[in-house]
């Protein structure tokens, strides 16, 4: 699954750690799901979702 | 609030700490030994028994340290690991003897404290977990349980010949070596 997780966290210059403590997760979580080494849960993917303003689907689309 | 910091120092460095560790456990089992000894070899000249005291007391200070540093790098996979050196080393091998002189009595509560930190790491990392967390420590679980097992299976094929019966703590601290090497190896699959 791809995502554009880094380029929204970019462009509010929130770093990893700032936007794993937004999220309640470790950093290394946003890192993986960054760099798509790990697809969140529905419930996580639903917290990113409402955080940035925007449909799930605008953040994350299939390969 | 999350674990956050796993990443900011490699985990490499923690290798370090844990050798650091070690050779102060072995040291501290050492000064332990040799106060025994002195203790049996003169129960009432308390010199030898001081400076053994002594040597044990500033190396339980400096352990205690060593593994406040690893805790503060909540690297989990190394202090599972220092603990299970620690079990190993404290140890006391041998005759198992009803009787326990006062020098030995420390060394038996000694061994209580790695394995409380055992508990007590794990509860809290079980706890403090996120989703990716959990599945690293699954995926740990599983590999510890399939070391584990294939060791004992093959010790028990092997049971039925003349090999010398391992100490049974050995089982604990295998199990606990392999959930930290897991530890260590799912947490980079992840990095």
């Amino acid at each position: 699954m791809k995502n554009h997780l880094h380029v929204l966290r970019a462009e509010r210059e929130w770093s990893q750690a700032e936007l794993a403590q937004r999220l309640s997760v470790s950093r290394q979580t946003v890192n993986a799901v960054e760099t798509g080494r790990y697809d969140p849960s529905l419930p996580l993917a639903f917290r990113i979702a409402k955080l940035f303003g925007k449909l799930i689907e605008e953040i994350f689309e299939p390969e | 609030m999350p674990n956050d910091t796993n990443a900011k120092i490699p985990a490499k460095i923690a290798l370090p700490h844990l050798l650091a560790l070690a050779a102060t456990g072995v040291l501290l089992r050492l000064a332990l030994s040799a106060g025994m000894r002195a203790w049996a070899a003169q129960p009432r000249s308390a010199i030898p028994v001081l400076w053994a005291g002594t040597t044990v007391l500033a190396l339980t200070l400096l352990l205690l340290w060593q593994l406040r540093v690893i805790w503060k790098r909540r690297d989990s996979w190394a202090l599972y690991l220092g603990a299970a050196l620690l079990l190993i080393l404290f140890y006391k091998a041998g005759n198992n003897r009803p009787e326990l002189s006062p020098v030995e009595i420390p060394l038996a509560i000694l061994l209580l404290l790695p394995a409380g930190l055992l508990v007590w790491a794990f509860v809290r990392q079980v706890r403090q977990a996120d989703e990716l967390e959990r599945r690293i420590l699954l995926q740990a679980l599983a590999f510890a349980f399939v070391v584990e097992f294939t060791v004992a299976i093959a010790y028990a094929l092997l049971e039925g010949m003349d090999v010398a019966r391992p100490p049974s703590i050995l089982w604990a601290s295998l199990l606990v070596m392999s959930w930290a090497v897991g530890l260590g190896i799912f947490h980079r699959r992840y990095e």
